[in-house]
């Protein structure tokens, strides 16, 4: 008689978040509560891009600072890797980009980046190697001895992915890794996080740009005050909110001859678009364009 | 092994960051020129032999400025970390927020001890050179000069002993303050509460009723008494001494931890 056996591969989701609520109370005499987060569920699986989108105040720090235990959950479960934050060997895994990062002005981006790596208990050669290989990979050659007093801000926020980095965590967590970057800046951290990807890294992006959302992340979740009102895949989530089919044409010319030809096939068009390139590109096309007759 | 690691890095930041303060310059500098000017103030030793007024400004210099340091540093480096957010790329790693009070309590306490240890060297050098050159003054002499050091190193001893006490509870106070002016007021208040725990201890004998004898048992015990260390006695036991400020500084600094360990960062 054959026994039929199964397995049961229970994969380990890298966030799992479960009826979490937080409230913040102030003030001793007159207390005062905000609700930050009422019930959220949220996993987030390996090796994926998730997107955490939402208004200010609409609880996005809130739930990653939870997931970093730098704040206490009122009720629910936070498992990181399954295990809880405030355990220190589970966030040994993470790497957390806070928002506008800002570090010890007085040592230089490798000192700092060393010191980070020492917390998360690296030493001696890998250490070293680790550091180099990070300082390169956030494109800061060269900057990496001056003291970080001395860093623009766009510098400051590749110093805070470097130091991210830099213990190879499975998990990195980034909040507004764009914040206050220029356009060319923003690009490269989007291509980081899909270097990152591609690596088999977990990237947890909280990020008003949504451009780079939509074009790195897998899945996203949309919170608005506490609560989760969108959540999936970014395809099922465009489909979901589009309204109307649309043809976008790459002239006036081309979408007048388009509404003529479905008009003569008897479709009726409400409206039409020419084909614009976003501000984005243009800027990045004209500054790439001006770098390169610098050259020549 | 991993936690003390985290500890030591943790406090040789703190320990930078008070070398490269103005405050520690300015305060340990305005301690240096007033053992210094000593020399010159003599005219006012009020009856004192002359290098015995010299050994009084020294401990007076140690005493004052060293209390102030330990107050406002402990409570700038504190809330440094939190206002400039220099804390969390430390604590989403695996570092507790033990290890983390602990280290900001020993860097901030080692520059204070070098700073003792600067001006009990300066203090040996004018007590040496002006007993030299005052052989004449008969209320000078060889004998005098190695009582007056021993004097003079045990008070900053003791004195080091109060600025460990100080400084845990400045730590306890920050843990759960707000704000940077409330834990420097808080912990000067303490600092001058402390030197009258001895009334507190006689209002508590004394006392005639249940609730004035519990609110002295309490003012009594839960201060340390800086008596003990401002004025240690010729033959002091220094193991008491130690372990009175030990026990101290550990209940503060438990005390500390606990508000710390629940604190929204």
């Amino acid at each position: 008689m054959g026994m039929l056996v199964v397995n049961y591969c229970i994969m380990e989701q890298a966030i799992t978040l479960r009826k979490l609520r937080k409230v913040f109370r102030s003030g001793s005499v007159r207390v005062t509560t905000v609700q930050a987060l009422e019930g959220l569920n949220l996993e987030v699986r390996p090796g994926e891009v998730f997107g955490l989108l939402g208004p200010n105040g609409s609880g996005k720090s809130t739930t990653i600072k939870i997931c970093l235990d730098l704040v206490r959950p009122t009720s629910g479960d936070c498992l990181v890797f399954g295990g809880k934050p405030s355990n220190p060997e589970s966030r040994r895994r993470i790497g957390y980009v806070p928002e506008a990062p800002f570090f010890y002005g007085y040592l230089s981006g490798e000192a700092l980046v060393q010191s980070m790596g020492r917390f998360s208990g690296l030493t001696g050669a890998d250490l070293e190697k680790r550091t180099s290989e990070v300082i390169a990979t956030v494109g800061l050659n060269g900057a990496e001895g001056r003291p970080i007093r001395t860093y623009s801000k766009g510098m400051l926020q590749r110093l805070g992915l470097a130091q991210a980095l830099v213990h190879d965590p499975d998990l990195i967590i980034l909040d507004e890794p764009t914040a206050g970057v220029d356009p060319i800046g923003a690009r490269e951290i989007t291509e980081l996080i899909r270097l990152l990807k591609s690596k088999g890294k977990t990237v947890l992006l909280c990020s008003h740009l949504l451009s780079q959302v939509e074009s790195v992340c897998d899945r996203v979740a949309i919170l608005h005050r506490g609560r989760m009102i969108a959540e999936g895949t970014m395809d099922s989530l465009l489909q979901r909110t589009a309204h109307r089919p649309s043809l976008v044409y790459k002239s006036q010319q081309d979408l007048d001859e388009g509404r003529r030809l479905a008009e003569k096939a008897g479709i009726s068009v409400s409206d039409g678009v020419g084909y614009e390139r976003s501000l984005e590109e243009v800027f990045i096309d004209l500054v790439r364009e001006g770098a390169e007759e610098a050259v020549l | 092994m991993k936690g003390l690691r985290a500890l030591w890095l943790i406090a040789r930041h703190t320990w930078v960051e008070v070398v490269l303060s103005r405050v520690f310059s300015i305060f340990g500098l305005l301690a240096a020129a007033l053992v210094c000017a000593s020399i010159f103030l003599t005219n006012f030793h009020f009856g004192s032999a002359e290098v015995r007024f010299i050994n009084d400004l020294g401990q007076g210099a140690i005493s004052l400025f060293g209390s102030i340091l330990v107050v406002t540093l402990a409570a700038q480096l504190f809330f440094r970390e939190i206002e400039q957010r220099t804390v969390l790329p430390i604590l989403a790693r695996p570092v507790t927020r033990s290890q983390f009070l602990l280290g900001k309590f020993l860097g901030t306490l080692a520059p204070i001890l070098v700073f003792v240890l600067g001006i009990l060297i300066l203090l040996t050098l004018l007590l040496w050179w002006r007993s030299s050159s005052l052989e004449q003054d008969p209320s000078v002499n060889k004998a005098v000069l190695p009582l007056l050091l021993a004097e003079a190193w045990t008070s900053g001893f003791f004195q080091m002993l109060k600025f460990a006490v100080l400084g845990s509870m400045v730590f306890a106070v920050a843990s759960f303050s707000q704000s940077f002016s409330y834990t420097v007021s808080m912990g000067f208040a303490l600092f001058f509460a402390s030197h009258l725990v001895h009334l507190a201890i006689d209002f508590y004998r004394e006392g005639e009723n249940l609730f004035s004898q519990g609110l002295a048992f309490f003012f009594a015990y839960a201060l340390p008494d800086f008596r003990i260390f401002n004025e240690p006695p010729a033959d002091p036991d220094f193991l008491k001494a130690i372990l009175y400020a030990s026990t101290y500084s550990l209940i503060y600094l438990f005390v500390a931890t606990r508000f710390f360990q629940r604190r929204e960062l």
